[in-house]
């Protein structure tokens, strides 16, 4: 006992100086650093206070020692006594000293020695005399008293009876004050809690109570607090450890004040403020003979307060803050009549305190980084001085100084987590996750990899990460296949063959590719790709395999399996992944196939409704089998999945897999995650990120969004789904939030992620908001997204939400913003140095947005239109013989409202009639149709023409352009207008992305142009001659005579036609 | 029994119809089903206070709480009964069915049907009052 109090002694001198350092210094870091340091800061000086945690060497350690050792020395021993007091007392010190005077064989020669050097040492020592003094009487003690507890019976000496018994009368002193202070401070407390409940009524009335609940939701506070009404309670405040309540004077407030009150509470409750206070009152229970022990106390006491306003207002504008600070006002209007602050967290305390804070509020500013920083390294250099400082550590035996040493770093690291969570260090986070999405990309880039899946005639080369929620909306494709390439953010499309030339995809592929390629369109990483699917496909044509089944969407392996064996594989519905259970990350999967059940060991759980489970365990998780921890959080897990997986539209769970797990711990989920997230292990991140707190969550999506970490944001986004229902308004204010952003900002893979999230109301408003915009491209992925909606007939009803797609075609989809397409074009510089700029979508011309813009070649052409319905003014370019641009003038409004009439007409009219006119056509009517409509003999000589090459095509009576493996910007009808000067025909072809975007353009038809252009029945044999241009450039074409066959097909496309004699 | 709030009754009710024992969870489905979507703390701190009045007891399974209804509905329903009768018609029940009868809900038809029923209801619930008040 006299150790202790010895110890006790030593770490309140060692706290007191710490104490005067942080009081004598407070100037200096009151309105620097964050109240919230200030308020933890003392958890160090509360641990100096009361953990005899030393480093062997310290200031106060040795000045003890010394000290004791002076007596020694000085004390009239026996020889024999201090032998007794070498062997069991002094050895394990002379031990300490060895560990730097290298030598450790005589241990009373070293005392001595070392008695004797440190002398001096004490002499000059400042602070040592009245340490000294006190530590003096009571070594003496300690080495009288010692003897006795080694059972060395010596007589001791009158002399020293009667200090001793001071001492020890002291010591008993200090004893049982303490415990009576504590014992007071817990019954006093205890009436009080019983007063106050006894006095309260809880609050019935389901609105507070609901707006108290949301308080907790918002703030991400776990656990159940009652809300009570005392009117006896002077202010409000927070009673109670396992069952905590908030009491209110009266509940007659206004709703700012309820919630500024009831908010400032729950954060004392959050931040588990009584426990602290508890503690602080059990350290100065223990060291009530210090005063400076109180006024720590008091400090601690406002710092809180103040703390607690800090994190309250933290979230709040100007504005609420003043009306906080009238909160705290008005909660000092109402009274009661207990008056107690001693253990309760409250509102408010005292007016001074009260003056104090609404300084704060008003004063308050974010702290900014470099400060935190520095908060850092001064809670860094405390803990470093707490340390060295150090206290008297009782003679301890080499194994519990090894253990003693072992707490110590525990303590240090904990200081520094208590750092890492004020610095939450976000601009390291950020440099990092930079490095690893560029990593990332790099990864992909290097290995291409993709996927072919099979659906109503079109294969999907997936690749580049994109799944199946990346293929476009399927196309009419007349029975023949097309072949598209789909990235991430977008595909391109090639075709298309019948089924006989897909046994030669490759030869018809490749020129198409090359085209692409040449035009910018794809990457040469784009081409290699799509011919490898190619190959594949061809193989799989040639040696008749079932398409179908090989690339069946969904199916990923079937692609890497011979073909054949895919046949056998039973579809079965295996999902994974990972989750956070406390105090585990276990990846898991359920629906485990029946073989690979026969693989793994297993072991039977029992859910709550008695249902029993088998649960599998990979080679790597069998250990957890036997371990009850684990198995009670697999158990828990699978209760927590087995209502979500019921609720989705795949099988129930069953046959669940523990594919791994890991121990994490339930302590401090931040660093966890700031660890994975540097890490990159995306599902673990993922399964502990909704155990991270409101704010923590908001900075890392904010962090990946603007890392433009996509995979990991979209990991996240998707977490929400596990979410409580309480938390389906939080998710989808985020949602909200990031959408908007990503549409404002064009950032079209957050767009895409996120609308896959939105609710269903929510994506029609977008739909909406995006057809308003003229943003085709935003509408097709939200379309794309709403496609199970398209077979919901009353949907379907109410808009046809495809002919508005093609509406949509007015604006160039291809390029997400004009500047990119003017560049293509050459006409950027050519229209910045007009006064025309671009923003996005719209051409802006002296700071008016532009509504019609129409560029004319001086031939009356179009170089460029554009069509922007939010526009104001109307410009037309006029351009000279060379093409430059002589001036830009307003359109008249007739002018105006003509061409406007004319857009509208012709989206209204634009349908699939125009394609097989009804009536007969002339010679130069020209009609493109598809290859259905042809003869069989037609069909075949067709399917013999090489891709890349013209051909006029005579059959019969009918004439014909044909013209294989056009740009994939054919989707669109190309532009054709034609001539005849007597025998000769001119046809012009002129492809839609020369002229204008707005013209003529249609749905995708095919990759073909078959064009009849000439149809005169029953003159046959009739040939013209022909002359065809593509984009203004003559081109050179082969002639084929069909001989055989009959137009049927055609006679039927015009049966009007009357037959000529 | 002690007197509970309507949103302390609106647990209750829930908590019978669903065979008297509850999971938090199905309690939260039940209430969301009645368009009553409170939050978790609200919940809990209804249901905690209901424990506190003795309607209910709850005990673990797993992790989870099930909350158990020490008082039926009927029971509750013929407590409540009783102290409406004490407690505005001093204890006389047939002022209390002939207001109930006074109320202009019935026909003439289902008046008379109802009549016999009611008189035979009536002597027994003043029998039931007699012999308590002796």
């Amino acid at each position: 006992m006299l150790v202790l109090f010895k110890t006790i002694l030593s770490l309140s001198l060692s706290g007191t100086i710490l104490i005067l350092l942080l009081f004598v210094c407070r100037p200096l870091y009151r309105n620097r650093l964050s109240k919230r340091w200030q308020y933890y800061i003392w958890l160090l000086v509360i641990a100096r206070l009361l953990l005899p945690i030393t480093p062997e060497t310290s200031l106060i350690g040795n000045l003890f020692r010394q000290a004791e050792q002076l007596v020694e020395q000085s004390g009239a021993y026996s020889p024999a006594h201090i032998d007794s007091n070498n062997n069991a007392d002094i050895e394990p010190n002379a031990e300490d000293f060895a560990a730097y005077t290298d030598s450790n064989d005589n241990a009373n020669i070293e005392s001595n020695t070392e008695v004797s050097s440190t002398k001096k040492d004490t002499a000059t020592d400042s602070m040592d005399n009245p340490a000294a003094e006190v530590a003096i009487t009571y070594s003496r003690i300690g080495n009288d008293n010692f003897p006795q507890s080694v059972d060395d019976i010596s007589e001791s000496k009158p002399a020293h009876r009667v200090p001793k018994n001071t001492v020890q009368a002291l010591c008993i002193l200090w004893l049982v004050a303490a415990l009576l202070l504590f014992v007071r401070k817990i019954t006093v407390y205890q009436s009080f809690v019983k007063y106050v409940i006894a006095g309260s009524k809880p609050v019935d009335d389901i609105i507070l109570l609901e707006r108290f609940g949301q308080i907790m939701t918002e703030n991400h506070i776990k656990g159940t607090v009652e809300l009570c009404v005392n009117d006896l309670v002077s202010s409000p405040l927070l009673i109670g450890f396992t069952h905590a309540r908030v009491v209110l004077p009266t509940i007659d407030l206004s709703e700012d004040d309820f919630y500024y009150t009831v908010l400032h509470e729950l954060i004392h409750y959050k931040r588990r403020d009584m426990f602290y206070k508890w503690l602080v009152q059990f350290t100065i229970c223990l060291h009530w003979f210090n005063p400076f022990a109180y006024l720590m106390g008091r400090e601690i006491n406002r710092t809180c307060e103040l703390s607690c306003d800090e994190r309250v207002i933290a979230t709040l504008s100007d504005k609420s803050r003043k009306s906080y600070g009238d909160t705290l006002l008005n909660a000092i209007g109402t009274s009661g009549s207990y008056q107690d602050t001693l253990a309760s967290v409250t509102l408010n305390e005292s007016k001074e305190l009260l003056k104090g804070r609404l300084e704060a509020i008003m004063k308050y500013k974010k702290i900014p980084k470099a400060v935190q920083t520095a908060a850092v390294f001064i809670t860094g250099i405390l803990v470093g001085g707490a340390a060295v400082l150090g206290a008297y550590a009782a003679p301890t035996t080499k194994s519990s100084t090894d253990h003693i040493t072992l707490t110590d770093t525990s303590i240090s690291s904990d200081g520094e987590t208590t750092n890492s969570t004020i610095d939450s260090s976000d601009s390291q986070t950020a440099a990092d996750t930079g490095n690893t999405a560029a990593q990332n990309s790099n990864a992909i880039s290097q290995t291409p990899d993709y996927n072919i899946e099979y659906e109503d005639g079109i294969f999907y080369i997936l690749t580049g990460g994109a799944t199946e929620a990346d293929k476009p909306l399927s196309t009419v494709t007349n029975g023949y296949s097309h072949l598209v390439l789909v990235r991430k953010d977008e595909y391109h499309s090639f075709g298309s063959w019948r089924d006989s030339e897909m046994k030669n995809l490759v030869r018809h592929i490749t020129p198409q590719c090359r085209t692409s390629l040449k035009n910018g369109r794809m990457t040469q990483e784009d081409m290699d790709i799509v011919i490898a699917a190619s190959t594949e496909i061809q193989e799989a044509y040639r040696s008749g395999d079932d398409i179908q089944e090989i690339y069946r969407p969904g199916d990923n392996d079937s692609v890497t399996d011979d073909s054949g064996t895919s046949n056998s594989v039973t579809l079965y519905n295996y999902i994974q992944s990972t989750y956070y259970q406390a105090p585990y990350i276990i990846e898991i999967g359920y629906n485990l196939t029946a073989e690979a059940q026969n693989k793994y060991s297993s072991t039977l759980i029992t859910l709550s409704d008695q249902r029993t489970l088998p649960v599998f365990f990979s080679t790597k998780s069998e250990k957890y089998i036997s371990d009850a921890t684990a198995m009670s959080a697999v158990t828990a897990l699978i209760e927590r999945i087995v209502p979500k997986a019921a609720k989705s539209a795949s099988r129930p769970l069953e046959y669940p897999f523990i594919v791994s797990m890991e121990y994490v711990g339930e302590t401090n989920m931040d660093s966890l995650a700031e660890k994975y997230y540097d890490e990159e292990m995306l599902t673990y991140f993922g399964a502990i990120f909704l155990e991270l707190d409101t704010e923590t969550q908001q900075n890392y999506l904010d962090h990946m969004y603007e890392d433009e970490n996509i995979s990991f944001f979209a990991c996240c986004i998707g977490m929400f789904e596990r979410t409580d229902m309480s938390d389906i308004q939080r998710k989808k204010n985020i949602i909200d939030h990031y959408i908007l952003k990503a549409y404002e900002e064009g950032k079209v893979d957050f767009f895409a992620v996120l609308s896959g999230e939105l609710d269903e109301e929510s994506r029609k408003n977008w739909l909406e908001k995006c057809k308003k915009d003229g943003r085709a491209d935003y509408f097709y992925i939200l379309s794309d997204e709403y496609e199970d909606l398209f077979d919901d007939a009353d949907f379907m009803d109410d808009t046809d939400y495809f002919d508005e797609w093609n509406e949509f075609q007015n604006t160039d989809s291809s390029y997400e913003y004009l500047s990119d397409y003017l560049e293509d074009k050459g006409l950027l510089d050519e229209y910045n140095q007009n006064d025309i700029i671009t923003i996005k979508d719209a051409y802006y011309y002296h700071n008016a947005r532009v509504r019609l813009l129409v560029d004319i070649r001086s031939d009356g052409s179009f170089e460029n239109f554009n069509y922007n319905e939010r526009g104001t003014v109307d410009l037309r370019l006029v351009r000279d013989k060379n093409n430059d641009i002589v001036r830009v003038e307003y359109l008249s409004t007739e002018e105006a409202a003509e061409i406007i009439e004319d857009i509208n007409d012709s989206s209204v009219s634009d349908d699939d009639s125009s394609l097989h006119a009804s009536s007969a056509p002339n010679i130069l009517d020209l009609t493109r149709i598809t290859k259905q409509d042809v003869s069989t003999a037609l069909l075949n000589v067709l399917d013999s023409c090489d891709s890349g090459k013209w051909y006029v095509i005579t059959e019969n009576d009918c004439q014909y352009i044909y013209y294989n493996g056009l740009p994939h910007t054919y989707a669109y009808e190309p532009h054709i207008d034609g001539s005849e000067t007597g025998d000769l025909i001119t046809i012009a072809i002129t492809d839609i992305n020369v002229d204008s975007p707005l013209l003529s353009r249609r749905e995708s038809v095919s990759d073909y142009v078959l064009l009849l252009f000439s149809y005169t029945p029953g003159t046959e044999g009739k040939n013209h001659n022909v002359e065809i241009t593509y984009n203004k450039a003559p081109v050179t074409y082969d002639t084929i005579s069909v001989a055989s066959g009959t137009a049927r097909s055609i006679a039927a496309l015009y049966p009007d036609t009357p037959q000529a004699p | 029994m002690q007197q509970i709030s309507d949103y302390e009754l609106e647990l209750m009710k829930v908590i019978w119809a669903n065979g008297g024992a509850a999971l938090y969870a199905e309690i939260v489905t039940a209430l969301s089903e009645k368009g009553m979507d409170w939050t978790k703390n609200t919940i809990i701190t209804l249901l905690s206070r209901l424990i506190d009045k003795g309607l209910l007891k709850t005990n673990k399974i797993g992790h989870r709480n099930k909350y158990t209804a020490i008082v039926s509905a009927d029971e509750y329903q013929s407590s409540q009964t009783e102290t409406f009768l004490h407690k505005v018609y001093e204890g006389n029940a047939k002022g209390l069915v002939s207001a109930l009868i006074q109320k202009d809900l019935l026909s003439a038809a289902d008046y008379e049907d109802l009549k016999k029923y009611w008189d035979k209801l009536n002597a027994e619930i003043s029998h039931d009052i007699d012999t308590e008040d002796c």
